[in-house]
C-alpha cells in the first residue's frame, strides 16, 4: 500500500469506514484528539526538551511494513497472530484491548493509523523459558517514510514470559511510531527487553496494565538516535503488583534521546523501582523524565526511582526531571538524580594499579551502565548488548580485551 | 491505623492569631486597573517622570501577558478589575515624621503582632520597616544605620532620596516582562523596603520588614530591593500577616537582590499570610517573584523561608550565579494544611566558574493540603566545576493531602557535579508512639517531630526568628511547641 | 500495682497472647523469659498502649485503674515506662529537648511547675552519669546515630529522669557486650525502690545475674507456663526452653 507522501496530521483520514465498530470509534476519538491538540511543541510540558518540529512539516510516505517478525517459532502455550487477521476474523476478542485512543499525540496517531501488528498471547499457567524475540525491520526505502508497528502482549494469570524487541538501525529519514500494549493477569510475569540500535527517527510507547500480584520488568537500551522519544508506562491496577523499569542510553554526535517513564500506583501494596543511566558525549542531548503517581487509596506503596548521568563533553547536554506526585500518606517514596563526570578518585585508583588512563576511563564508563545491561537475564542478548555498548564507548575495545 | 489519624485531625484545626482587623481610616484608589490608576499611584508617591514611564511600560507589557497556569495550584479566576491597587492609612499631613506621629492604632496593631515599633522595646539588634497595606508606616533605627552608611528605608522614600540607586538597580534582576505577576507588580507596586550596604560594611543589625495587609479587597504589591556592595554583609528578614477575611486577597511582590564581589546577603522569610479557613474560604493568594543576582566573584546569596500561610503560594526564590566562585543557597520549610496549596521551590542558574548551590527543601502536607516542590538547576556551558546539591523531603500527615516533587535539571558542562535526592513518607507511627510513651500528647508529639523534620532549615534562620518560626509550625498544626 | 487477668491479644487476627495472669506489687522485680516469638514484646506493647494490638479478652488493672482504657501518654503520666527493645530515632529533635518536654508534661499532670532549664540540666547531668551517658549524647538528636549500646543506655537515662512507678524493660540487654550490660544493670539496680515495680523482659538469663528478680515467669507460645524464683532462670539457662516446652506436652 503506497500513498502520496503527506504530513503526519494530514495523513489522518476524515472518517474511518473499515474494521469493527469499536475500533472505528477508538480511531475516531484518537483522530479527534489529534486534530484538536495537533502535535506537541515546546510548550507541551511532556515535550519540553524534545522538539518534533522536524517531524511536523515533513511529508512522509506511508511505508507500511509487514507485521514484526518473531525470530523463532512460538513455543507451546504461546499464540502469535497477525493483528490484521484477528481484527478480520474475531474482532470481538480484541475489543477494549487496543486502547490509547485518548492518549497524547503519537500514541493516538498510531491508534488512528496502524494497519498491522502482532498479538502475542500467553495462555494461563504457562511458564515460557525461551524468550520471544521480535525484530522490527525498518522499511527499505530511502524516501522519508513512516510506519506504525503495533503489538499487543497478553500474559494470562500465573504465566511467565520474556519478550525481547529489537529496533535495528534505520535510514535517517524513516520514522517509526510504535505502540506496545502489555496486559498482565493475576500473578503473571513479563520480562520485557527493548533495544534501540541507533534508529533514525523513533517515537515509541509501551503501556503495561497490571492486575494483582503481577510483575512487569522492563529493560530499555538505547544506543543513540537522531531523534528518539520512548515512553514506558506501568499501570499498577491490582493490589500487590510490582514493576521494575530500567534503562540505559548513550548519546553522541548530534543524537537526541528522550526517555519518559510513568508509574501509576492505583492500588494498595504495590511496588515500583526504576534505575535509568545515561552517558552523553559529543553534541548529544539526553533527556530523562520519570514520574511516579501514587493515587488516593494506594496505601502501603513503595516507589523508588533513580536517574544517573555521565556528561563526558562540554557540548553535550543532560536534562533530567524525576518527579513524584503523591496523594496518599502511607507511602515510602524516593527519587534521586545525578549528573557529573567520571569520579577522579576512582580514575586515579585504577591508574595507580597500572591501568592506562584511556582504559581506566573506558572501564569506568562501561561500569556506569553495566548494572542495567546485567538486568537482561537472557545471556546471548546480554552479551550482544555488552558488545554494542562497548563499541560506542571510546576505547571500549580495550575493555573487551582486558576482561 | 484508623484511630491514629483522628486526634491528628483535631490537632490540625488551625488557629490563626494574626487574623484581626485594624479599624483605621484609610484612603483607597478606586478598584480596577488602567493607566490612570498607575498614574494615580505614581502621583500619590510624588514619583519622578522616569518611574511613571517605567510603570506604564510594565503595565502595557502586562496587558499582553497571560496568567501562568503551570503550577500545581487551582484557584478561581482573579478579576483584576475588582481589586483595589492602593490603600493607605489616612494621616493628617503626609507621612509621619517620627514614630511619635504614627497613629497609635497602628502601633498597637504591630504590638499585637509581636512587632513593637518603639526602638527601646524592640528586639535588640533588629531594625524594622513596617509596611501597612500600600505604605511603609515606620522604619526604626534609620539614624543609627545611617552612621555606618547603611541605607534602610521604605521604597517610596528611597525613590525620593536616592533616585540614582533606585534607577540603576530597579528591574535589573527581575526585568519588567519577566512574568505575569512581576509585570503587574512593576506597574502598581506601592511600597516596600530599600536596603543599600556600602562597600566593606557589615550591617550591624538584622534588618527586617513586616508586611501587613489590612484593607479589604486590596492587593499588596510591594517591591524590595537590596544592594550589597563589594565586601559587605547583610541579614534581612521579612514577616507577613493579614486579617481573616472571607474573600481572597492578592499579594504579588517582587524582591530583587544584588550582591557584588565578596558580598553576602542572607534573606529570610517567615510567611504567615492568612491561609483561609479549614474549608478553604478566604486567604491570601501569594504570587511572588524573588531573585538574587550574585554579580561579583565570591558573592553569596542565601534564601531561607518558612512558609506556613497563604491559601495559594506561588514562589521560587532564585539565584543567578554569575560571579566566579559565587554561592547560592535555598532553605525552605513549607507547610500546607486544610485546603492550602503551595507550589514553591527555587531556581539556581550557574553561569560562573566554581559556582556552588545548595537546596534543602522540607515540605509538610496535612489535611487536604497540597504541596509541590518545583525547582530548577541549570548549569550552563561556562560554569566549569559547578556544584549543586539538592535534597527535598516531604512529610505527609493524613491520607487526603498531597506531596509533589518536580525538579528540573539541565546540565551542559562536563566538569560539573549535580546531585538531587528526594524522599516522601508519612509521619512515623513508631516515632509518635515513642513520644507518647514518654508522656507527650499526640499534638505535642506531632509538633515535635515536624520541628525535628524542619530543623535543617530552621537552624539557618537568625536566632530571634528561629523560635518564632518553630512556634508558627506548631500553631499551624495547632499544637504548642514547648 | 499491676494486675493482668486472663489477657488475650491478637495481632492482625492471629492470637499472640493466650491468657496471661500476672500480678506485680510495688517494690518487686519480675522477669519474663521466653524464646523468640513467645509474645514477650507484645505484652510490653500492650501494657504501653501501642496500636495494632487487639485485646480480645481479659483485663489489666494498674493502680486500681483500667489500664487498657488509657492513651499511651496517659499511661506515661501515671508512671508507666517502656524501655524499648528498638528505641526509635527522631531526627532533628535533641535528646534533652525531647526529655524536657516529656518531663514537663508529666510534671504538669502531677500538678507541679515545669522545671526551668538550669534545674533540668542539673538533673540531667546527674542521671546521665548513672549510665555513663556522655553530655554530647544527651544533646544529639534522639537516638540518631547512636550505637546499639548507646540507645539502651539512653533508655535507662530517660527512665531515671522520668522516675516511673512501673518500668517495663523490653530486652534491654539485647545487643550489649558484658561491660555495657554491667553499666545498665548498675543503673537499674540504683533505680530499684520500694515504690517502684519493674518487669524485665529478656531472652537470656545473663541480665538476671546482675538484676536479681523476685519472681521469674516463663512465657511460651503466649502463655505463662512456669513461675518461680531466680533459680528458675538458672535452670532455664542450663536446660533450655526446649525442656520446659517438652515438659508441657501431655
Amino acid at each position: 500500500m503506497t500513498q502520496q507522501p503527506q504530513t503526519l496530521l494530514d495523513s489522518i483520514p476524515a472518517s474511518f469506514d473499515t474494521g469493527p465498530q469499536w475500533l472505528r470509534s477508538v480511531r475516531k476519538s484518537a483522530a479527534e484528539v489529534l486534530r484538536e491538540r495537533g502535535l506537541p511543541d515546546k510548550k507541551t510540558e511532556e515535550w519540553r526538551f524534545t522538539s518534533v518540529r522536524p517531524l511536523v512539516a515533513t511529508e512522509f510516505a506511508r511505508a507500511d511494513a509487514e507485521a514484526p517478525k518473531l525470530v523463532s517459532p512460538a513455543p507451546k502455550g504461546v499464540t502469535v497472530r497477525s493483528l490484521r487477521q484477528v481484527l478480520e476474523q474475531e474482532p470481538a476478542r480484541l475489543e477494549g484491548r487496543l486502547a490509547l485512543g485518548e492518549s497524547e499525540h503519537f500514541a493516538a496517531l498510531n491508534t488512528a493509523l496502524f494497519t498491522e501488528g502482532l498479538w502475542i498471547h500467553v495462555a494461563a499457567g504457562v511458564v515460557v523459558e525461551e524468550p520471544l524475540q521480535l525484530i522490527h525491520e525498518p522499511p527499505k526505502t530511502t524516501e522519508p517514510g513512516v510506519s506504525y508497528p503495533r503489538v499487543l502482549v497478553t500474559v494470562e494469570s500465573g504465566s511467565e514470559a520474556t519478550l525481547i524487541e529489537t529496533y535495528p538501525g534505520e535510514n535517517p529519514g524513516q520514522l517509526t511510531n510504535s505502540v506496545v500494549e502489555v496486559e498482565l493477569g493475576r500473578n503473571a510475569k513479563l520480562n520485557h527487553v527493548r533495544i534501540h540500535e541507533n534508529p533514525g527517527l523513533q517515537v515509541g510507547r509501551v503501556e503495561a496494565r497490571q492486575e494483582a500480584d503481577s510483575s512487569y520488568r522492563s529493560v530499555v537500551l538505547t544506543l543513540g538516535g537522531a531523534l528518539l522519544r520512548f515512553d514506558v508506562r506501568a499501570l499498577l491496577q491490582g493490589q500487590g503488583a510490582e514493576c521494575r523499569l530500567d534503562g540505559a542510553y548513550l548519546v553522541d554526535g548530534n543524537d537526541h534521546v528522550d526517555h519518559h517513564t510513568v508509574v501509576e500506583h492505583q492500588a494498595p501494596r504495590c511496588q515500583s523501582d526504576q534505575t535509568y543511566r545515561g552517558i552523553a558525549s559529543g553534541r548529544g542531548t539526553a533527556v530523562f523524565d520519570g514520574v511516579v503517581f501514587v493515587h488516593r487509596g494506594a496505601q502501603k506503596t513503595e516507589a523508588h526511582q533513580e536517574n544517573r548521568n555521565l556528561l563526558l563533553s562540554d557540548t553535550a547536554t543532560v536534562h533530567t526531571k524525576p518527579h513524584l506526585e503523591i496523594d496518599t500518606d502511607d507511602v515510602i517514596c524516593s527519587h534521586g538524580a545525578t549528573v557529573g563526570s567520571l569520579d577522579e578518585s576512582q580514575l586515579f585508583y585504577l591508574r595507580t594499579r597500572g591501568i592506562p588512563e584511556e582504559l581506566a576511563r573506558a572501564m569506568l564508563t562501561y561500569a556506569f551502565i553495566e548494572e542495567v545491561v546485567d538486568r537482561v537475564s537472557h545471556e546471548p542478548t546480554r552479551d550482544r548488548l555488552r558488545e554494542a555498548v562497548l563499541a560506542r564507548i571510546p576505547a571500549g575495545e580495550a575493555v573487551r580485551g582486558a576482561s | 491505623m484508623s484511630t491514629a489519624t483522628e486526634p491528628i485531625d483535631e490537632i490540625l484545626k488551625r488557629g490563626y492569631d494574626a487574623g484581626f482587623v485594624t479599624d483605621i481610616e484609610q484612603e483607597y484608589a478606586p478598584p480596577g486597573l488602567n493607566e490612570q490608576i498607575v498614574a494615580f499611584i505614581s502621583e500619590k508617591k510624588n514619583e519622578p517622570e522616569w518611574l511613571l514611564a517605567w510603570r506604564l511600560k510594565a503595565y502595557r507589557h502586562w496587558l499582553k501577558m497571560t496568567e501562568p497556569r503551570w503550577a500545581k495550584v487551582s484557584y478561581p479566576e482573579i478579576d483584576y478589575q475588582d481589586i483595589c491597587y492602593y490603600a493607605a492609612p489616612k494621616s493628617k499631613d503626609d507621612a509621619p515624621k517620627s514614630l511619635d506621629e504614627v497613629d497609635p492604632e497602628l502601633l498597637a496593631t504591630y504590638e499585637k503582632l509581636g512587632i513593637p515599633l518603639h526602638e527601646r522595646e524592640i528586639l535588640a539588634g533588629v531594625a524594622v520597616d513596617a509596611v501597612f497595606d500600600s505604605v511603609s508606616v515606620a522604619t526604626t533605627f534609620r539614624a543609627k544605620l545611617a552612621e555606618v552608611g547603611v541605607i534602610f528605608m521604605s521604597f517610596s522614600e528611597a525613590v525620593q532620596e536616592h533616585p540614582e540607586l533606585v534607577k540603576k538597580y530597579l528591574g535589573s534582576v527581575v526585568p519588567i516582562a519577566d512574568n505575569f505577576f512581576s509585570a503587574l507588580n512593576s506597574a502598581v507596586f506601592s511600597d516596600g523596603s530599600f536596603v543599600y550596604i556600602p562597600k566593606g560594611v557589615r550591617c550591624p543589625m538584622e534588618l527586617s520588614t513586616y508586611f501587613r495587609i489590612n484593607a479589604a479587597k486590596t492587593g499588596q504589591f510591594e517591591r524590595t530591593l537590596i544592594v550589597a556592595e563589594e565586601g559587605s554583609y547583610v541579614s534581612y528578614l521579612e514577616g507577613c500577616t493579614a486579617p481573616m477575611r472571607d474573600e481572597n486577597q492578592l499579594h504579588a511582590a517582587v524582591v530583587e537582590l544584588v550582591a557584588h564581589k565578596d558580598a553576602q546577603i542572607k534573606y529570610s522569610t517567615v510567611q504567615n499570610w492568612y491561609p483561609g479557613d479549614e474549608n478553604g474560604k478566604g486567604g491570601i493568594f501569594n504570587f511572588v517573584t524573588k531573585r538574587g543576582l550574585c554579580e561579583g566573584e565570591r558573592s553569596k546569596i542565601s534564601w531561607t523561608q518558612v512558609e506556613t500561610g497563604s491559601a495559594i503560594t506561588w514562589k521560587y526564590p532564585s539565584c543567578i550565579l554569575k560571579g566566579d566562585n559565587s554561592i547560592g543557597e535555598f532553605y525552605s520549610v513549607a507547610l500546607s494544611n486544610h485546603r492550602q496549596q503551595a507550589d514553591t521551590g527555587t531556581k539556581m542558574i550557574h553561569l560562573g566558574k566554581n559556582t556552588r548551590s545548595t537546596i534543602i527543601s522540607k515540605g509538610i502536607s496535612a489535611g487536604h493540603g497540597q504541596q509541590t516542590y518545583r525547582g530548577g538547576v541549570k548549569i550552563m556551558r561556562g560554569a566549569t566545576n559547578a556544584r549543586n546539591y539538592t535534597q527535598c523531603d516531604s512529610l505527609l500527615i493524613g491520607d487526603k493531602c498531597g506531596a509533589h516533587t518536580v525538579p528540573y535539571v539541565d546540565v551542559r558542562n562536563s566538569t560539573s557535579q549535580l546531585e538531587h535526592e528526594a524522599t516522601t513518607s508519612r509521619i512515623g507511627e513508631d516515632q509518635l508512639f515513642y513520644c507518647r510513651q514518654r508522656g507527650l500528647s499526640e499534638e505535642d508529639a506531632v509538633s515535635l517531630i515536624v520541628n525535628g523534620f524542619a530543623k535543617q532549615v530552621l537552624k539557618e534562620l537568625p536566632m530571634e526568628f528561629a523560635v518564632e518560626a518553630q512556634k508558627l509550625l506548631g500553631v499551624s498544626l495547632e499544637g504548642a511547641v514547648g | 500495682m499491676l494486675k493482668i487477668e486472663n489477657l488475650h491479644v491478637e495481632v492482625e487476627g492471629s492470637p499472640i497472647l493466650k491468657g496471661i495472669d500476672l500480678e506485680i506489687q510495688a517494690g518487686e522485680v519480675h522477669a519474663i523469659m521466653g524464646p523468640n516469638g513467645s509474645g514477650k514484646s507484645t505484652l510490653a506493647y500492650v501494657l504501653a498502649g501501642r496500636e495494632g494490638y487487639e485485646v480480645t479478652k481479659g483485663r489489666v488493672t494498674y493502680k486500681g485503674q483500667d489500664l487498657l482504657e488509657m492513651s499511651p501518654e496517659a499511661r506515661a503520666a501515671e508512671g508507666v515506662f517502656l524501655g524499648f527493645q528498638y528505641p526509635v530515632a527522631i531526627p532533628g529533635v535533641s535528646n534533652v529537648y525531647f526529655l524536657k518536654a516529656a518531663l514537663n508534661a508529666l510534671r504538669k499532670h502531677r500538678g507541679e511547675d515545669p522545671l526551668d532549664a538550669i534545674d533540668f540540666m542539673k538533673l540531667s547531668k546527674e542521671k546521665a552519669a548513672l549510665v555513663q551517658l556522655s553530655d554530647e549524647l544527651t544533646k544529639r538528636s534522639v537516638n540518631e546515630g547512636f550505637s546499639g549500646g548507646e540507645k539502651k543506655r539512653n533508655e535507662i537515662y530517660q527512665m531515671a529522669m522520668l522516675e516511673p512507678s512501673l518500668a517495663v524493660l523490653d530486652e534491654t540487654d539485647s545487643g550489649l557486650d558484658i561491660d555495657a550490660l554491667k553499666v545498665i544493670a548498675d543503673g537499674l539496680n540504683t533505680l530499684r525502690s520500694p515504690e517502684r515495680a519493674m518487669l524485665v523482659i529478656t531472652h537470656y538469663q545473663r541480665l538476671l545475674d546482675y538484676i536479681v528478680p523476685d519472681v521469674v515467669h516463663v512465657l511460651i507460645d503466649g502463655q505463662i507456663v512456669r513461675t518461680g524464683d531466680k533459680d528458675l532462670a538458672k535452670r532455664l539457662e542450663a536446660e533450655g526452653y526446649a525442656e520446659v516446652r517438652n515438659a508441657m506436652q501431655p
